[in-house]
């Protein structure tokens, strides 16, 4: 699904040159649930940002679904982000403006859907996430975990390749935590790559794979338990 | 997508709504002041016979002695002697017709002893002056050429003066007084609405003419010749009684008084009649007259001497400078305005553009927020500068002692479909030039940064 190689990117200001990541060689599969951890500062964001594609790097290769987006102008990066990924924030970062409907619909408005099909990915992205009595509230009128699963109903609604969470139980407690993730399995479960930054050791170890990441680099990154993919191949072949 | 930044547009008017009203307000005061004073400028510029402005020309010939500096521009000549007007109507010329005019201060009255007496402004003419000046008639017609030099009492009369003395009547045929003479109402004018008394060489944006009658009647009359009057040498010392008393004096003397006007259709025409003033000019100069050696004659157009006279100065440049730098001050406030909104709305930025909005999307969604602000801003800048053009307008009515009637002069502080248009143009154009900045740096914001959990 993505794979780096020696990437590197680098804050510049007047008097520091600040090395926020160094040297990534990383790959990963479809429909993994990667974690990634770290210490604070340790270019946890920077790396999730990167991958998301809102932030450039200065070195090395990286590659998204087959393409080298390197030097790839801002409208191929806007378009690979509006059809491939899907962003999950730890403060929701819903627009307080706009009703719950309209949030969801911000990614398709940005594809030129049509108003028909639109309507229909809302409402199963709502549905999956189980708020569709809520179209019409405001965010504010929301709980937190009502918030965050409308954001990853709005992360779904555009049936992303891959969906990158950035500590996305950070505001919650953890009863509604628990529900967010049972949430993100599920939709790993249907073949959803999910890249997910924590900082919770728990959290981590549901994921299949752990990425450890400490002053920049990659200092430990799990092998892959291939079995857990080809089990999920199984099932959903199964299924249908 | 063109439809939903519209909608995100005029939604976001609604974000931070003290700085919306803020902006709309620095760019529409800005705009009236601007508006007040760009609109008495054009409305000063208006020609006051469309295409007909670069087809009359006002003819003036130095006939100075060889005493005192040559004139170099027209507006430091006088007019032309009586003789040679009357010389120049009879000659054959390229002009399509010649008119000359001179003005005169009549007291009017009518055989009703209900009505006041009117002191008037008249003018003394040709019967050819209407046709040729495109003053239109309401009832009956000019004199006869014959009447022309036959001095037949009768006298055209402005509408106002009908709806005066007659009740707006048609008062074809019926009397009036000029003075202590009785002449026969021959012609009503219309509504002759001219932005400046152009004619007359007065560009006057306030008075009207209501008394018009011929150069022989006003002679055989001796009405008053109120024209200024260029008088040298011997003739100097007689100017104030060629004015009041001595007509045929002025008729025959070398005193610049009346003002000649030629219908010239072509360069050609305009060639040719340049040739013939210079071959009159030498040819007089034989008879001792011309005496100077430049020959200087001056053949200039309505649209030269409304582009001298519609330029601002003084006072008026003055505030036309003042109003370009208060909306100069006013659109650099703008700026820093939409800096503040648009910055208080990088999250949401960042966040769209996080969910696949392009930079050029963004763009195009806040220059539309903002070319609807400038129309806003266009609507409050017009409606201030109507109020203003009414202040301005009583200013000049008050300053002349309200000798100046307010709808006299309601033309020179009118809005009109070309000034609306340039206030929406200037309001959209100034926004957006001034949004230019605020947008970019809104666009290209980090949105990795502003979407850092907080």
């Amino acid at each position: 699904m993505l794979k780096m190689n020696d990437v590197s990117k680098i804050y510049r200001t007047e008097l520091v040159e600040t090395h926020a990541l160094r040297n990534v060689n990383l790959e990963i599969q479809e429909g993994e649930f990667v974690s990634v951890t770290g210490p604070s500062g340790s270019g946890k964001t920077t790396f999730l940002n990167l991958t998301g594609l809102l932030e450039s790097f200065e070195h090395g290769e990286y590659f998204f679904d087959g393409q080298n987006v390197r030097g790839l102008h801002d409208a191929q990066l806007s378009r690979i982000r509006n059809e491939k990924i899907g962003f999950v924030f730890q403060s929701f970062n819903l627009i307080p403006d706009l009703p719950i409907y309209e949030n969801v619909e911000v990614p398709l408005r940005y594809r030129g859907m049509g108003a028909k099909e639109r309507r229909g990915r809302i409402e199963h992205a709502l549905s999956t996430v189980g708020l569709t009595s809520r179209l019409g509230h405001l965010p504010t009128q929301l709980s937190g975990g009502q918030q965050q699963r409308v954001a990853i109903a709005r992360a779904l609604a555009g049936e992303p390749r891959i969906l990158l969470a950035d500590e996305p139980t950070g505001n919650l407690d953890s009863v509604m935590a628990r529900q967010v993730m049972d949430l993100l399995h599920e939709i790993n479960d249907n073949g959803t790559t999910i890249i997910m930054v924590t900082h919770d050791p728990e959290l981590a170890s549901r994921a299949q794979r752990n990425i450890r990441i400490f002053d920049g680099e990659v200092s430990v990154v799990q092998p892959l338990n291939t079995d857990v993919l080809v089990d999920r191949e199984e099932k959903q072949s199964a299924h249908v | 997508m063109l439809t939903y930044n519209l909608q995100l547009a005029w939604r976001s008017l609604f974000q931070r709504r003290s700085l919306t009203i803020l902006m709309i307000a620095a760019v529409g005061i800005g705009l009236g002041i601007l508006m007040t004073v760009r609109t008495m400028a054009y409305q000063a510029r208006q020609l006051p016979v469309g295409e007909k402005s670069y087809s009359l020309h006002f003819l003036q010939m130095d006939g100075r002695s060889v005493e005192g500096d040559a004139f170099e521009q027209w507006f430091e000549g006088d007019a032309i002697t009586h003789r040679d007007a009357r010389m120049l109507m009879n000659a054959d010329t390229a002009a399509r017709q010649q008119t000359y005019l001179w003005k005169t201060d009549v007291i009017v009255s009518s055989e009703d002893r209900d009505l006041l007496p009117r002191r008037s402004s008249g003018l003394v003419g040709l019967s050819n002056f209407f046709e040729m000046f495109d003053a239109p008639f309401l009832y009956g017609s000019a004199w006869s050429e014959e009447a022309n030099d036959s001095a037949e009492p009768v006298a055209v009369i402005s509408k106002d003066y009908n709806d005066y003395f007659f009740a707006g009547e048609n008062s074809v045929g019926r009397r009036l007084n000029l003075g202590t003479h009785t002449v026969t109402v021959i012609g009503v004018l219309d509504d002759w609405r001219i932005n400046r008394r152009y004619y007359d060489m007065t560009f006057d944006p306030a008075g009207r003419d209501d008394v018009f009658i011929s150069d022989s009647l006003a002679q055989e009359f001796n009405l008053v010749r109120t024209v200024q009057m260029g008088c040298y040498g011997g003739d100097a010392d007689q100017a104030g009684d060629f004015a009041t008393n001595d007509i045929q004096g002025l008729v025959n003397s070398e005193c610049a008084w009346v003002l000649f006007w030629a219908e010239l259709n072509s360069a050609e025409s305009i060639q040719e009649y340049k040739q013939g003033i210079e071959r009159h000019m030498s040819a007089q100069q034989e008879f001792g007259r011309f005496p100077r050696e430049d020959q200087t004659y001056f053949l200039t157009n309505v649209a030269e001497h409304i582009e001298l006279v519609g330029q601002f100065r003084g006072r008026q440049a003055f505030l036309q400078l003042m109003s370009n730098l208060f909306f100069a001050v006013c659109l650099i406030n703008a700026i820093g305005i939409l800096l503040a909104k648009f910055t208080s709305k990088a999250r949401e930025i960042s966040l769209r553009r996080a969910l696949g909005a392009k930079k050029t999307t963004i763009m195009t969604q806040h220059l539309l927020e903002v070319a609807i602000i400038g129309i806003l801003g266009g609507i409050v800048g017009l409606a201030l500068s109507y109020v203003g053009l009414i202040g301005m307008r009583n200013i000049v009515v008050y300053s002349s002692d309200y000798t100046i009637a307010a709808q006299d002069i309601a033309h020179a502080f009118r809005l009109n479909w070309v000034m609306i248009g340039n206030a929406f143009l200037i309001a959209i154009g100034s926004t957006i030039l001034v949004g230019l900045y605020p947008i970019w740096r809104v666009c290209n914001g980090k949105p990795a940064q502003q979407l850092k959990a907080q």
